[in-house]
């Protein structure tokens, strides 16, 4: 395993590769989710990365400028930006490992940003997890997580924000600090208007993994992707939602499920 | 800006960072940041990768690191307690020598606080600290049962709690042959968890958890508590741990200070709460620099609480 920063000096990356070196059979770069989800899963993440390390795959993680141990602050996260890490980071994994086939893998934001990628730059094949295909909604559901949390520590009568004073501030030009989350005006309008989920598979081989609780919520847009043809393979599964705590609860099904995956792709 | 540094314990190798100041005066002052249980060293909303800047800013070297096998360290480790414990006492020494420092001071969060007591027993030279400040310390064994934790188990006082004391106990007895498909999996499930055996590790780390006030009674050195006021360890600390003093932290020679900061969560998660709690570490370390030790702290704004922690109880 290696660490090191990638990118250029004005926007240093910082980047975790595992695997074998050149001998890999495939590479992939792992996008990972957005704030809190970042943090919850990170080590759980790179324990999945270090084990498909030992099966053969050069896996690259790193951190969007602004995040983890990249350079910037939190308030300079944008989708655009955390888009053009990606495709940075896909450039490095090749570099580094001349790998000749490569894709992205992600989860929740980081499976909408892996998307969104794929769409720019098709990879050999795209892995998601329980992707996020509703940003607007996405992030609403964010500003929501302040105000439940200021609604369970504080008295209803002191919880002075609300969705919409947020909102205004954005549209003033500030910042909003959310649990300990800087987010910028840019952010928020990315979030609500800026790329929407494709229409169709942006690359030929793709695994969507969800959870079997997320199917309704989905309708019919995984279901539109297989249907348009290539080869994107759907599966719900009973995973646990284990972006949302600290636990050390391991996705043993979505990961085994992306290892049958890899080895038959 | 950090640099990155491999530290080898036990034939592992951990990844750490480490903030240097580039204009240094005075003592060389070092501060190890231990993190809560599963996490990285950037912590929750990066809060130990700018608190090594601002303490970087402010004249000390820092030093974030990932424990074995986790996280960006190489390999991948079933972390026990012993392990944590173990890196955290390599890590200080590793800090100490490499960077040649005059003083070492734990900052630990959470269950990084009781790493951070246990690392501070005496033991060899080069693994002391010199100080601590400890947040939201980790001290009631009971949490570790937490499913955060990762050891959940299924205790019967407390099913029978969640079914008595939550919601219309009549209504569910007179729902109960409706929904007893449900609840004969619910039972099902409940017994198998009751059933299986308590994990070792779970044992040993109530064990070293329950060590913490002990250690903190006995810790010679200075010492700075800080909790959020709407963190329910302080609950914890203030009614199980420590009711009314019994440990005799008044009593000490040097007792600890203690701060609660107003509306501060177990994370301290808003930037107000994160900057307010980055200015009172570097408060109470700045005679650290001077080759003093700190006296006690200054309370940040109206509402904080700076007495020793035996008047705060």
């Amino acid at each position: 395993m290696e660490t090191f920063f990638f990118g250029p000096p004005s926007r240093r990356l910082f980047g975790a590769l595992d695997g074998p070196g050149r001998k890999a059979r495939a590479g992939l770069v792992f996008c990972p989710p957005f704030g809190e989800e970042m943090i919850t899963t990170y080590a759980r993440l790179a324990r999945w990365s270090k084990e498909l390390a030992k099966l053969g795959f050069a896996v690259l993680r790193f951190h969007p400028y602004g995040t983890g141990e990249s350079d910037g602050t939190f308030r300079e996260f944008t989708i655009e930006g955390a888009l053009r890490d990606t495709m940075t980071a896909m450039n490095c994994l090749r570099e580094r490992t001349g790998v000749e086939r490569a894709g992205f893998f992600g989860l929740r934001f980081g499976a909408f940003l892996a998307a969104q990628a794929a769409q720019a730059y098709p990879p050999d094949f795209l892995i998601l997890w329980s992707p996020v295909t509703d940003t607007r909604q996405y992030f609403r559901d964010l500003l929501r997580m302040r105000l439940t949390a200021e609604l369970v520590h504080l008295k209803a009568d002191r919880v002075k924000v609300t969705t919409k004073s947020m909102i205004s501030d954005f549209e003033a030009g500030r910042t909003v600090d959310n649990l300990g989350y800087e987010f910028s005006p840019a952010l928020y309008r990315q979030m609500t208007a800026g790329p929407s989920w494709p229409q169709q598979p942006p690359c030929l081989k793709v695994l969507w993994l969800s959870r079997v609780s997320e199917r309704t919520q989905l309708a019919s847009l995984p279901n539109d992707w297989v249907d348009q043809g290539g080869n994107a393979q759907l599966e719900f599964l009973q995973e646990l939602p284990f972006w949302e705590d600290f636990s050390s609860v391991f996705p043993a099904k979505f990961a085994r499920a992306s290892e049958s995956w890899l080895a038959a792709s | 800006m950090a640099e990155q540094v491999s530290i080898p314990v036990d034939g592992w190798v951990l990844h750490g960072m480490v903030h240097v100041p580039q204009h240094a005066s005075g003592k060389r002052v070092g501060v190890v940041l231990f993190h809560e249980n599963f996490n990285s060293k950037f912590g929750t909303h990066r809060l130990f990768r700018d608190l090594g800047d601002q303490l970087a800013q402010g004249g000390f070297c820092a030093l974030r690191y990932d424990d074995r096998g986790m996280c960006d360290s190489p390999g991948v480790c079933d972390l026990t307690i012993a392990d944590r414990l173990a890196d955290a006492r390599g890590a200080v020494s590793f800090f100490r020598t490499q960077y040649k420092l005059d003083a070492v001071v734990g900052w630990g969060l959470c269950l990084g606080s009781s790493v951070a007591l246990h690392t501070a027993a005496p033991g060899n030279p080069n693994e002391k600290l010199d100080g601590l400040i400890l947040c939201c310390l980790l001290a009631d064994p009971g949490i570790v049962s937490l499913p955060q934790f990762g050891y959940e188990r299924v205790q019967v006082s407390k099913i029978a709690q969640e079914f008595f004391l939550r919601g219309n106990v009549l209504r569910k007895l007179w729902n109960a042959p409706k929904s007893m498909n449900s609840w004969m999996r619910k039972i099902g499930v409940l017994a198998r968890r009751y059933l299986r055996p308590t994990p070792k590790e779970l044992d040993r780390m109530k064990e070293v958890i329950g060590a913490v006030a002990d250690l903190l009674v006995r810790y010679e050195g200075p010492s700075l508590m800080i909790y959020g006021d709407k963190d329910s360890y302080l609950t914890d600390w203030v009614e199980r741990v420590n009711p009314g003093d019994k440990l005799g932290l008044k009593r000490k020679k040097m007792p600890p200070g203690w701060i609660v900061i107003k509306d501060g969560d177990h994370t301290f998660s808003s930037r107000e709460k994160t900057e307010e709690l980055f200015r009172l570490t570097l408060d109470w370390l700045g005679p650290f620099l001077a080759g003093h030790l700190p006296s006690s702290p200054k309370a940040a704004s109206e509402g904080q609480q700076e007495d020793p922690v035996a008047q705060a109880v």
